[in-house]
């Protein structure tokens, strides 16, 4: 990241800490994307990722005075997005059955789209099989391309921890998609 | 070697290995067909999971900002203090402190000198304006003789009014601390809030 997007962005950064809403704005739109792609893989429901994310930005609004600058906004942002999403699927059973019409919701190529929308499908619902736990630290790697120490930090957790996580939601995802694996 | 090497593969996949490790690793992988697969198998893996995208949020970027906005509570303006009045008030402890210190100071060595008197130790020249001494009507020294009677009797009052000052400005001083730090929660807590 250029020096100077990261000034800018320590400078809304400050801003906000200090109760600048339109410096928060400008946080959110930054992040949003990144938030809520989080939130969706964790939830599996647009709709509650929505709302999950609408409640990380919230308590980042409220927790930002003590905001601390030991890991870069991103990651604190996503750490609020993690423990929303959490706290949503802890409340909502709902969201442990994949609605089917997740299938529609996949990029559609001009060819083989229905092959490729149960593709989107079957990988999804593998996901979201995964314990709460595990599934987080997967979605922070593997989308978005986290390393161990931040996982850790994010989640607040060992790296030792992170790492044998990974490894068991690897596994159990593997054993999901082994058609898929074996197809290629 | 292949079980501690496998045990190894994830985190050379995600690049999260030290140099001397990835020596290790890679030099295993030239030799070892199985975590060859293996490590296949996990580039596979994220090439599959990449392909499940985030769809189409349903509501717009700027309404979810828009939306974000509705639901944050306000921050309330902590009113500051202008630096001089901020100096100032940081320095009522200090002060307070300072003031009760030189006051005991001088209460216990005024005291620990009219108990020398009494006792004989410092000279008959206060002692014999001490009451209690049976010594009223006694002569007063060359150096008292010139003082008036009001002033040989306040003289003589000092022994009991001292230690009384002193623990009347103790008070008044732990009265006033208090009320500082009491002012000093309230503002943290209007800070919280």
């Amino acid at each position: 990241m250029a020096t100077s997007t990261v000034d800018a962005e320590a400078d809304l950064v400050a801003r906000a800490k200090a109760g600048d809403m339109q410096a928060f704005a400008d946080i959110v739109r930054r992040h949003q994307k990144n938030v809520i792609g989080v939130t969706y893989r964790l939830c599996g429901d647009m709709a509650a990722a929505e709302d999950a994310a609408q409640e990380a930005f919230v308590r980042a609004w409220k927790a930002l005075p003590g905001y601390q600058h030991r890991s870069p906004i991103r990651n604190w942002l996503l750490r609020m997005a993690t423990n929303a999403s959490l706290d949503v699927l802890r409340h909502d059973q709902r969201l442990a059955d994949l609605p089917e019409e997740m299938a529609e919701d996949c990029d559609k190529g001009p060819e083989r789209a229905a092959e490729r929308a149960e593709r989107c499908s079957r990988v999804r619902k593998a996901v979201l099989a995964l314990p709460p736990a595990c599934r987080a630290v997967l979605v922070l790697r593997e989308y978005e391309q986290l390393t161990y120490a931040e996982i850790a930090d994010v989640l607040q957790i060992p790296i030792g921890t992170v790492m044998s996580r990974l490894n068991y939601a690897r596994g159990l995802i593997r054993r999901s998609l082994a058609t898929l694996m074996e197809a290629g | 070697m292949t079980d501690e090497v496998r045990s190894l593969l994830g985190a050379y996949h995600d690049g999260e290995l030290g140099a001397s490790d990835v020596e290790r690793v890679e030099a295993h992988l030239t030799r070892c067909a199985e975590c060859q697969r293996e490590l296949e198998m996990l580039r596979r893996l994220s090439s599959i999971l990449a392909e499940a995208a985030v769809p189409a949020a349903t509501v717009g970027p700027e309404r979810f900002v828009a939306q974000v906005g509705l639901r944050l509570p306000p921050r309330r303006e902590v009113p500051t203090l202008p630096s001089l009045a901020r100096l100032a008030w940081w320095s009522v402890p200090v002060l307070l402190l300072l003031g009760w210190a030189s006051l005991q100071a001088i209460a216990l060595t005024c005291t620990l000198v009219l108990v020398a008197l009494r006792l004989g130790l410092g000279g008959d020249a206060l002692a014999a304006v001490l009451p209690g001494n049976g010594v009223g009507t006694a002569v007063p020294p060359p150096q008292l003789q010139g003082l008036g009677p009001l002033a040989r009797a306040a003289l003589a009052d000092l022994s009991w009014v001292l230690p009384l000052a002193a623990l009347a400005a103790t008070g008044v001083g732990a009265i006033a601390y208090w009320s500082w730090l009491a002012s000093l929660k309230a503002v943290a807590e209007q800070v919280r809030r």
